[in-house]
This record gives C-alpha cells, structure tokens and sequence, in this order.
C-alpha cells in the first residue's frame, strides 16, 4: 500500500474507471425516475416543462403513503429479526460441531434457492390451512377471523432474510480465526462476554452487510408478498405493479425520488458524525490504547500478526459496514 | 447486556468442542424453525402437490396421479428431438472442452502451475455445454430450465467481473468514512423500487428512447434492446449486482496487502499475484456472493417480465403461466420440484465440494 | 479500548437507528398531512390518471350534504369499514372517499393484477374481503367452488338500471351470484398515421405484418391463442390439438416480429410511438387515444372478445350487507358516470351515458369504441372449463421458445 511501485499506476486507473461505469450504471436509471418526477407530462418520455405536483398531489395520495409505509414498517422488522437469527444460524453452523449439520444447512439455504412464486404459492397454501385451524379453535368466525396482513408478511419476509444473512455473516465467519475467541475464553471471558466484544465486532461488516442485504430484499419483495398479504397490506412493490397496467404514474417517481433523497441525506449525515467521531477519537486515543483487556480485542490475533506494520493511520474505526480490521 | 467485568466460569482449556456441543440448539433452534416454519412445509407441500390432480380455479383435488410428470417427460418432449440432438449435444461439448482448454492451459503454464486443473476444468464445462444442449434442444420444459441456469450464470460471471475492481477500489481506499461513503453508494439505489427503476431501463434503451436517439443521431442504426436476451441478462445484472459487491468487499477488506506486496517483492507477477495471493483470499466473499446472484437470477420473474417482454422468458414466467392463468397448480409444482433439484445440481457441480463444505 | 470500541459499536447501532426513524418520520409526516384535507372535491382534483387530469372534472360531482344518505341503506345493519378487492387501477379512489363520507363506512381496497390472483386469495380462506370484482369466467369457477354467496337482490334496488343486454351472462344465469360492474372487448388498436388504410384483420400481425418491429400482441394465453384460431378460421375457444398446432405455428412465426406480448407497457408505448399497432382492451385504447389522439381501435372482421368486470362477495365475507351497499351505492348513476370516466369502459348501467362528460364521448368516438350491433355480432365470450387447459400446454410451447 504505503509503497507505490512502478507500472501500478494503470491497474488503478483500470480499476477506479471500472467502478465509476459500475456506479454510472446504477444512478443512471435513479437520474432518470428524479427527472421524470419533475416532469409535468404524465405519460410518454417526452418532457413536457418543470412541475413539483406530483409532490403536493402525493400528500394527497393515501394508497402510496400507506403502501410506503407498509413497505417500510414490514423491511425494518423483518430485517432486525433476521440479523439476529441468521447471526445465530451462522454461529451454531460455522463455530458448532454436532449431529445433523449438513442437513441444517441445507435447510437454512432452502429459502435461497427456491423459486420465489413457487415459495409464495406454498406459502398461500400454508397460511390458509394453519390460519383456518386456527381459526376454529379459537371458534372466529367471518368477522373476527385471524388473517393474512402484514404479519404473515412478516413471517415470510424473515424466513428468507435470515437465510441470506446467515449467508453473509458465515463468510465473515470463516475469515475469522477460532483461536482469537479461545483465546478470550483462555482468559475468562464467558460466551457471551466472547460474542459481544470479539466475535461481534469482527464479524460486523458481514453482519452490517447482511443487514442490507435483507432489508433491500423485503423492501423490493414482489412475488412472495403479493401471495401472503391481506386486507390493507398492501405494499410499494404490489401498489406499482398494479399501476404498469396503465404506466406508472408520475407520483410513484415522485415518491422514489423522496425515499432516496431521504436515504441519501440521512446516511450522508450518519457519515458526516461518523467522520467527526473518527477524528476526536484518533487524537486522544492514539494509537494502540493501554492492553489490559488486548485478550478480547477484535484486533489481536487475526490472521494478520504484523497488521501494525502495513502503516495504516487509523485506529479501531468506527465504520458503518466497513472495517472489522483496524 | 453483558457487563464489562463477567468473567466467572472458566471453560477450561480451549477446547471449542465441549461446549459447543452444550449450546448448539439455542442458537440453531429460532432461525432453523422459523425457515422450517416458512420453507420446509411449504416446499414439502409442493412435491405432494406435483402428484396430485389439478383443480380448475387453482389448488389440488386431493387424487394421486401422475399426469404432471407424465406432461413433463412425455409431452414436453420435442418433437424434433432424437438420437441426433444427443449426437449434436456430445459435439458441442466437445467442441467446447477443446476451445477452453487452450487457453486454459496457457494460463496454468504462465502462473506456473498443474495443468491437471486446467484440463480437469475444461471438461466439466464440456460436459455442462453437452447438458445444457441437450436440455435446450430435447423438451419444452427443461429448454426453459437451461436458458435460466445459462443466463444466471452468465449474469454471475459478469457480476464477479464488475464487483471485483469496485470491491478492490472500495477496500483500498484509506478512510472509513469515504469506504463506507462508497458503499452506501451502492446500496441508496436499491432502496427506491425495483420496478420503478426497471421501468427507467425500459426508458432509456426503447426503441424510441435517448439512447437510440443518440445512436441515430450520431449516424447509426437503431438497436433493438428490449424484450431480447441482452436486456434481460442486464436486467439480472443490475438487480443482482450488490448481493456480489457487498460480500466480495467484506472479504477484500480482509485481504492482507502485506502479503501481497511480499509475493510482488518476491518477482511475482501481477497476474501471479493476484491468482495466487489475491483470489484465494477473497474466495469465501466470492462463493457467497456467486451463489447469491446465481440464486437470485435463476428465480427472477420481474426482469424478464419487464425487459424481455414475453418474448424472453425464464423459469418464473413457466411458473406463473402454471399457478396462474392456467390453473394447474400441480404441474407448476411439479416443473418447480424438478427445478429445485436443477439449481441444486448445477450449484454443486461449480462450487467444488471442498468448499461447499466450506462455504455453503 | 474495550469500552471503546463497544460505545463506538453502540453509537453506530444508534446512528442506524435514528436514520431509520428520521425515515418513518418523514413518511408519517406525509401520512398525518393528508387527513386536515377535506375530501369533498375529491374525485376530481385527485383521480391520478390521464383521463382526469385531461377531461375536466364530471358533470354531477356530488357534494355530500348529509351525513348519512338514503343510499346507505339500513345504518343500523352498516358496518363501519369493509375490505374490497379490485382490479389494480379500476376506479376513481375518489369515489370510495365518497362513499365514507356520505354513508360513514370506510373502504380499503387492495387490488389484483389478474384474476387468477382474486381466485386463489378468496380459495384460501377468510381472506377478509366482502366484496370482490373479478371477469365473467372466474365468477363461473368461483360460483362452481363454492366460494360466493348469492347476491340479495332486494338490497340492491339500483340493480333495476342495469343493461337487460349485460345480464344473464353465460357464467352466472339468472344472475345468482354476480352483478356487472364494467365491460368492455378486445381487439386491435393502432396509430392510424401508420396505415395508408387502416387494417380490418388479424393478417396485419399475423401474415404480412408491415409493421415489423413496431407491433406487439397481448400476454395473455386466450387473447393470443384465440386471436391465431380465429385467423385460422376456428372458433375462439377450439379446443383441437391439431387446430392448436396450426394456432402454434402462426404464433411463433408472428413472434419474431412482434416486440413483445406485452400487457403491462403496451398503452405506453402506443402513446409513445414505441409501438405503432397492438392486440389491445378496448378501455386500453381509449387511454393511449388521451396521449396519442392517432390512436384508433378496432375489432377484426375475425372476431374479437367482450368479458365483463363482476361484483361477487365471497361466501366467508365479514360484512355482506355492507358489500349489498356499496354494490348498489356504485350502480348509482352519478357513480356509474364517474367510475366510467375513469375505465373508459363500458358502463352496464343505462342511467350512465346520459351523464357521461362530453370528453368520454370523445375518446369513445375518436378511438373508434363505438360498441355497435354489427360489431356486438364479431364479439364472442370466452370460455373456460377442464378442457380449455390445452390452451396453456400451447403456451407453454410459445414460453419455451424463447
């Protein structure tokens, strides 16, 4: 890193060109619904002069708020219970020995490889069957009967989440050396001690990753959703696909262009803190803080002995989805 | 919480077994029964299904036969197929193992190692050509099988190829706050709907639209780009490509430069360096990542819906036709049944198995 | 350095937090913004569709005067809310704002994209909806399952308005179980600058095709299938294998010169120019013709389909009285009008065209969607029983080629 050798300058170019045209490739399409958005012709790509009513007519627009909202409330829920079940999916696979592993495995990955509209049906299938016994027993008739909504949503959208995270987190997992836990245990550290403060904070980008991960999923779900939904769940993929039976309207950019100027500025700022706290950090802390505790540290032990030596300037970095290795 | 100081019991020495063994079930129990819960039922469910008669109006009459797999072997069949799709489908592969074990061998010979590989390899591609034609040409329904697994896999390949400078570029960027600045950057598009932005695709590459425009006013001819295979494995492409960026970045922020700068002082090429040093330290990121694309693609029902127009339609479309418009739940569940084990083949025969044991 | 690292871990996990919160925030925001508007204009200010926005708001736009009206039948049996299951994009949400406004009950309505969805939503079981629109064939299979009630038609006095022509269908005789809501065909539309004379069969497409590249068909087995029998001189609904092998090859050979079977983006693109002539619905026409005033349509000199839109309520409905109301509440002339200005289909009810904007009759004019005696004559139902399934093994084969 620290020393640029002859001849590494046209790779870099390479590669820093190869990934702007990757980053070109997913904002073009995002530049084009902002425009549309803004556009006062409601149907066709023809621009038509600057309008912001697509703005003020969506406040006006229930069935998108709702939807948006069901979206919303079903990818952040569905995403928390997935992190955590899929992190302990991908523990008991990756740190376990015991009986019947491969085939927990296999399990676990099920949700990965099934089709979507074949999974949506039996899901259909099977929330019907359950809920109707359900139902019974509980003695519900037409009126009060339990039914499909967001939270079979819920439970579908979990399901598959958690595969893909346990996905994820495991291949962090498996660059993560055992010895650096037993190592904490050696020490006294008990399991959970050995999971908060090593584990965890090594296996953060995949856990963070994987976190992404499933929350983009459940927020762009279609086939499934559409199956396991009821009455007044309704979310924002069903709403626009219904709607490609004229041509989307120009509330739902207007809607797109609002979710990612939201997810832009917050995140934007999340990295504006961040940044500051890296920095206020570095000073004081130093480098290397006092090693009382250097037996639990996320640092020590890792694959790497002399990571001190490749030079790198920051200290335990606080990243969002980044880092693991300081 | 955990408190800071909770050191009590002392396990002894490190011996991950023992209490591994203690503690396994309250880690697997809730996610292995909650996907028990959604998947194994239900998938359970839809192999009964695929033996059982079609109701008109969706659903099963609860009357065992063997009809849908009967429409699958016999009626799917083409008619045109025979003993000269197989001859056909043996030259293909042939043809195919010679053509990459050429280049196959060079490389080995260049970084210096085994040609066995090599070889090994362009057999197995050989044979997957074979196979993939003779699905192709022979029946109706895994025609449509091998155009999914070809085109999925197509869309990995091309998925690893822009993932990997971006993961590279990304990891090597000094600050946290500009790595994970750039990271967000991939993922913010994917927060606005999928098909919102699909319809933008449909925008710019129509026939009508900017980019054809752009091309007739430059002096060349309109391309015709949507509703054929290049829009839909695109289409995947797009979809699909953070689920490759996102591991392979975790597993390129893990990559120990130092060794690398070792192999290059040592006389080692860049292309040395990077098959010998730099893939196998991001494989695990790499196989993750690859089975998630692959497995994303494979089962897409949007993207072709979209951008192939019905004209390019993959496995989800047979589908829908059979739980949909055609009432026939049992051959869908039959034609996903035979598909599952479709996928599950074709992932195993590209990762190899010591690292499905591994990674999978 | 422990501590540390573990505030700093607690600190992202904050940050994250409050990220996702700011977002709920400003969703809710928009959410709670939209109860101060008063709703009363609003079918006409909010209908998000061309034909709103480009035809100026309906004749009789009722404002409701009393809290409850005489169209709200008994309150006293008036449920508060009801779940109604729609076709995506069928009616001036409006009109359901109306509806809580003047009879108190609140509707939320969710929608299917084909009716195949409806079935298996209402086949699976309390799936909470009391009123449900689906196309006369799936009334046929829903009645024949079980799985709707029989309408009480002395709660539904507007029933009386409707056309004697669109009653007794073949899928529900005498009426049992269903109520036409709106109608309209299948034929074909085009941009009529495109034609030195505008074509009058399916050979435009399927033989000589002067539009290749320009020109789509619809994704829809019956509507394809049926369109290449009826070419080849068999009827809509053949059911032969060797009709069908003949109806195969015309289609595949028609495949490499259609853009697509498209019935998402077709009406976009007819209005943008992407295509120039597509298999269409006739109120599909009628909205590119709002963009696209070349836009015409036609129904072959072959044939073409009707298939009429129903109200049924599930047998399991939580509140079939309420469902009678609002049935009768939309047979209503006023809200006939207003549903058929956003359809731009054909409304069943023969209070309605007098009310009809002269916008409407515009489009229905322009487009050519005039449904006359001699083109009533060219139009045939579709059917579907057990031996229609060879429709989807034909599909299949046109899936599987590409």
């Amino acid at each position: 890193m620290s020393r640029r050798r002859r001849g590494a300058r046209a790779p870099k170019l390479a590669i820093g060109s190869a990934s702007a045209l990757v980053y070109a490739f997913f904002y073009v399409p995002v530049a084009v619904l902002v425009l549309f958005s803004f556009n006062s012709a409601r149907t066709g790509g023809r621009w038509a002069g600057f309008t912001t009513d697509w703005y003020s007519a969506l406040a006006d627009n229930d069935r998108l708020l709702t939807a948006t909202w069901n979206s919303l409330f079903i990818a952040i829920i569905s995403t928390a219970i997935a992190v955590v079940l899929g992190t302990m999916l991908s523990l008991a696979l990756d740190r376990r020995v015991f009986r019947g592993r491969i085939a927990a495995q296999q399990v676990v990955y099920l949700p990965v490889i099934a089709p979507e509209i074949v999974t949506g049906v039996a899901l259909l299938a099977f929330f019907s069957l359950t809920l109707g016994h359900l139902n019974d027993m509980l003695g519900r008739g037409a009126q009060d009967a339990i039914r499909m909504g967001r939270p079979t949503i819920i439970i579908a959208h979990v399901a598959f989440c958690t595969a893909f995270v346990a996905l994820v987190v495991r291949a962090s997992l498996r660059t993560l050396d055992p010895s650096l836990e037993e190592a904490a245990q050696d020490l006294g550290a008990n399991g959970w001690t050995t999971f908060w403060r090593v584990t965890l904070p090594s296996i953060m980008p995949g856990v963070l990753g994987g976190a992404l991960l499933a929350f983009t999923l459940s927020l762009d779900n279609f086939v499934i959703t559409f199956f396991v939904s009821g009455p007044g769940a309704t979310t924002l993929p069903i709403e626009v696909f219904g709607q490609l039976r004229r041509t989307i309207s120009p509330e739902v950019n207007a809607i797109s262009t609002l979710i990612f100027g939201a997810s832009t500025l917050l995140l934007t700022g999340a990295l504006g803190i961040q940044s500051a706290v890296s920095k206020r950090r570095s000073r004081p802390d130093g480098d290397r803080g006092p090693s009382s505790a250097a037996a639990v540290r996320p640092d020590i032990g890792h694959r790497n002995p002399d990571a001190g030596a490749s030079q790198k300037s920051y200290p335990s970095n606080p990243q969002l989805i980044g880092g693991g290795k300081p | 919480m955990a408190e800071h100081t909770a050191p009590s019991t002392s396990p002894g020495p490190s011996s991950t077994r023992a209490p591994a063994r203690r503690r396994v079930a309250p880690l697997l129990a809730p996610g292995l029964l909650w996907i028990s819960v959604a998947y194994v039922v239900p998938g359970l469910l839809v192999v009964v299904y695929s033996f059982l008669t079609p109701k008109l109006g969706g659903g099963v009459v609860w009357e065992a036969t063997l009809d849908s797999w009967d429409q699958i072997v016999a009626k799917g069949r083409r008619s045109t197929a025979g003993w000269g799709t197989v001859g056909a489908a043996v030259l293909r592969g042939a043809a195919a193992a010679a053509a990459v074990s050429v280049p196959a061998v060079a490389a080995a010979r260049y970084l210096g190692r085994r040609i066995s590989a090599s070889l090994a390899l362009a057999a197995l591609l050989g044979a997957l050509v074979a196979v993939n034609h003779l699905a192709a040409e022979y029946n109706n329904y895994t025609a449509v099988f091998a155009r999914s697994v070809v085109w999925s896999a197509l869309a990995t390949i091309i998925c690893i190829g822009l993932a990997l400078p971006l993961a590279v570029f990304i990891s090597s960027r000094r600050s946290p706050v500009t790595k994970n600045a750039l990271l967000i950057a991939v993922m913010i598009p994917f927060w606005t709907s999928m098909l919102v932005r699909t319809y933008a695709i449909r925008f710019l590459f129509a026939n009508t639209g900017p980019l054809n425009n752009l091309l007739e006013t430059l002096g060349l001819d309109r391309i015709v780009f949507l509703n054929t295979r290049f829009a839909v494995i695109l289409g995947l492409v797009y979809t699909a490509l953070p689920f490759m960026i996102l591991p392979l970045y975790a597993a390129a922020e893990r990559v120990d430069r130092a060794q690398m700068e070792a192999a290059r002082d040592l006389g080692a090429r860049p292309p040395q360096v990077f098959a010998d040093v730099f893939l196998p330290m991001v494989k695990p990121g790499l196989i993750v990542g690859g089975v998630m694309v692959f497995v994303l693609s494979v089962s897409q029902y949007l993207v072709p819906t979209l951008l192939g127009g019905g004209k390019t339609n993959m496995i989800a479309n047979l589908l829908e036709l059979q739980f949909g418009e055609a009432f026939n739940w049992p051959l869908g569940a039959a034609i996903a049944a035979l598909f599952s084990v479709v996928t599950l083949v074709s992932l195993y025969a590209t990762v190899g198995r010591r690292d499905q044991e591994q990674f999978l | 350095m422990t501590k540390s690292t573990r505030i700093a871990g607690a600190r992202r996990l904050l940050l994250r937090l409050l990220a996702v919160l700011a977002v709920f925030a400003v969703v809710a925001a928009a959410c709670g913004n939209d109860d101060d508007d008063t709703t009363a204009d609003a079918p006409a200010t909010q209908a998000p569709t061309a034909a709103a926005t480009e035809a100026p708001a309906p004749t009789e736009a009722p404002v409701a005067e009393a809290p409850v009206s005489d169209r709200c039948g008994d309150p006293a049996r008036l449920g508060n809310s009801i779940n109604f299951l729609n076709w995506a994009d069928y009616i001036d949400v409006g009109i359901l704002e109306m509806f809580e406004e003047e009879c108190g009950v609140s509707v939320t309505m969710d929608t299917h994209t084909a009716n195949e969805e409806a079935v298996a939503k209402v086949d699976a079981g309390n799936s909470g909806y009391s009123l449900v629109i689906v196309t006369d064939y799936a009334v046929e299979i829903m009645s024949s399952q079980g799985l709707l009630q029989a309408l009480d038609m002395g709660e539904i006095p507007n029933v009386a308005n409707i056309d004697p022509n669109q009653m007794d269908p073949y899928y529900d005789p005498g009426n049992v179980y269903s109520l036409p809501y709106q109608y309209s065909t299948t034929g074909f539309a085009f941009d009529a600058t495109a034609f030195d004379a505008p074509p009058t069969s399916y050979s435009a497409i399927f033989d000589e095709n002067p539009l290749c590249g320009q020109s789509s068909l619809l994704e829809d087995q019956r509507e394809v299938l049926g369109a290449a029998l009826v070419y080849l001189g068999y009827d809509w609904n053949e059911t032969s294998q060797a009709a069908h092998d003949e109806a195969l090859e015309v289609v595949l050979d028609a495949r490499d010169c259609v853009t697509g079977f498209d019935s998402a983006n077709y009406i976009g693109n007819l209005a943008g120019g992407e295509v120039l002539a597509a298999q269409s619905w006739g109120f599909a026409a009628g909205i590119a013709y709002l963009t696209n005033p070349n836009i015409r349509y036609i129904i072959p000199d072959e044939g073409g389909t009707i298939w009429q839109d129903n109200f049924v309520i599930p047998a399991d409905a939580p509140d079939p009285y309420t469902a009678h109301v609002l049935i009768n509440y939309m047979l209503e002339p006023d809200i006939g009008a207003l549903i058929t200005e956003y359809t731009i289909g054909y409304t069943p009810n023969l209070l309605v065209p007098p009310l009809l904007s002269d916008d409407y009759h515009e489009v229905v004019s322009g487009a050519g969607l005039e449904l006359t005696d001699e083109i009533r004559d060219r139009l045939v139902w579709q059917v579907r029983g057990e031996e229609h399934s060879i429709f989807a093994d034909t599909w299949s084969q046109i899936i599987a080629a590409g």
